[in-house]
């Protein structure tokens, strides 16, 4: 928790105390590097136009016959094209009945679909459960790696200087074998170079895989570009609020609140900031108190509106240092008075 | 049997398509609904589906689920919040069904539905040790103690 000393009366620059939806909402909101470490990528799914029942069975037939007759060393690992990853076993004749419900024989191709935007841990997680699932699973883990180098070179760690052309690059390797995180942090890469059509294009593709940070990003890109779409970037907010994204639910009842992309609603935005508040989104936990203190979208109580300050103050919010700070000076008014022979109040 | 979507005009005449299971039943579905599917669109596209089209690969009990699907999703106006609902719901069933829709909603290349069964099952997974996941899946480890020693070994910059 962060401990800063009480500022003064008047330090800040802002013309009123009470400006603080205002300027929230012109904070910049913009996903920052260090809160979304994940990163995503366009994958080159290449599910086309393939015989889709052939496909189908050749998968089931694969993982079947796969397990029985593989080497006992895994193949070697390197760039693995989406072709090879299907074509593991030859193409089959007749259409089998329905297979046993065997998660363990689902399509390769299904797998790395399931696992697009998983973390590191989960991955290794999955990719432990079974053979089938370890190779299905295999351009992932690479993928994490190029992410975990793409970090690297963004930040230059390790004693490296930071390396922004070649984070990208990694990160943009790590998308083409389709995770999502990867195809996030190539697009915050290039958002950051003034790219902003191939940001949005990433971004997409890792919402529409189901990410949350994409969806978020992509909400927040539809809102900045010009022209906007706000319509579209409530859609995306949602759903990624919906998943839990606490950056999605405040941008999400930012524009609740001001009525962007959709009717304003006090009481939905207050719902909203609340959700990411708890998530312990800070610049949330601020505009909680807010609405707390002035009755707005929530019952004015003086005490959850402290409560939370305090909390944004904790973390750091300096708007919420200072009200906070105000809110401990005037108490301790309160109680010096209570002591003072001449009492005022 | 079959099922018959439920449409909110029914002044203008709606253009069906029939659908065949593996087992024999035929459902039909509205073709603005089947539009999600990119394999029924693109047979549409090309004038196959004046017939019943087959489908070898989906039993009866889970094409009638793939058609609800489909028609409610076709719905306009329908609120995004309740869609929500319903979609959580859909997918509130035993892994059997689950992974039959994963495989319908492939085959049948229904990105919303395939979306929406492969995030059910990611959320089964997340968070989970691999002896968890063999007990939910009903899976069996595959490999052998060197193959997972090596697996291990191959994560371990993880941990750098």
């Amino acid at each position: 928790m962060l401990r800063t000393p009480i500022p003064p009366f008047s330090r800040k620059k802002s013309s009123s105390r009470h400006q603080p939806y205002a300027a929230a909402m012109k904070q910049r909101t913009w996903p920052h590097r260090s809160d979304n470490p994940r990163f995503s990528a366009l994958p080159f799914d290449g599910c086309g136009a393939d015989n889709l029942a052939a496909k189908l069975v050749r998968h089931h037939r694969t993982d079947r016959a796969s397990s029985s007759r593989h080497a006992s060393k895994p193949p070697p690992s390197g760039l693995r094209s989406p072709a090879s990853r299907r074509a593991l076993a030859p193409p089959s004749g007749s259409p089998e009945p329905a297979p046993s419900r065997d998660f363990a024989a689902l399509p390769y191709d299904v797998l790395a679909r399931i696992a697009v935007s998983f973390s590191q841990s989960n991955l290794r997680a999955a990719s432990l459960a079974c053979r089938s699932w370890s190779e299905a699973l295999r351009p992932l883990r690479e993928a994490m790696l190029l992410l975990h180098w793409g970090k690297r070179f963004k930040h230059g760690r390790g004693g490296a200087r930071a390396n922004p052309e070649k984070a990208l690059e990694s990160f943009l390797k790590g998308a083409v074998r389709g995770s999502t995180l990867a195809m996030v942090d190539a697009g915050l890469m290039y958002w950051e170079m003034g790219k902003k059509e191939a940001a949005v294009e990433l971004y997409r593709k890792a919402a529409s895989l189901g990410d949350p940070a994409g969806q978020c990003n992509l909400g927040i890109a539809c809102l900045q570009v010009e022209p906007s779409k706000p319509e579209e970037a409530i859609k995306w907010l949602q759903l990624a609020s919906t998943a839990g994204h606490v950056r999605a639910q405040y941008q999400l009842a930012l524009c609740l609140h001001r009525g962007c992309g959709l009717d304003s609603n006090l009481v939905e935005a207050a719902r909203w900031y609340l959700k990411a508040a708890e998530g312990g989104y800070v610049r949330a936990m601020y505009n909680v108190a807010l609405c707390y203190s002035f009755g707005e979208g929530l019952h004015r109580n003086r005490r959850q509106a402290r409560s939370w300050m305090k909390r944004a103050a904790d973390r750091g919010h300096s708007k919420a240092q200072f009200e906070h700070g105000l809110s401990l000076f005037s108490g301790l008014q309160r109680l010096m008075g209570t002591f003072s022979p001449s009492a005022g109040g | 049997m079959s099922s018959s979507s439920s449409s909110s005009s029914p002044s203008c005449p709606k253009k069906m398509i029939t659908l065949k299971s593996s087992d024999g039943e035929t459902f039909e579905i509205e073709e603005i609904a089947a539009l999600q599917s990119k394999t029924l669109e693109s047979m549409i596209d090309e004038n196959c589906a004046s017939t019943p089209v087959p489908l070898p690969n989906i039993t009866g009990k889970i094409l009638a689920k793939v058609v609800e699907y489909c028609t409610k999703h076709a719905e306009v106006g329908a609120d995004a919040e309740s869609l929500r609902a319903w979609d959580a719901e859909f997918v509130s069933v035993d892994h059997p069904t689950l992974f039959d829709y994963i495989l319908a909603a492939n085959f049948l290349e229904i990105p919303t539905l395939l979306n929406l069964a492969c995030q059910s099952v990611a959320d089964m997974v997340k968070g989970k040790t691999p002896d968890e996941i063999h007990k939910i899946f009903n899976i069996k480890s595959t490999f052998t103690p060197e193959e997972e020693e090596e697996l291990r070994r191959e994560n371990q910059w993880a941990f750098d």
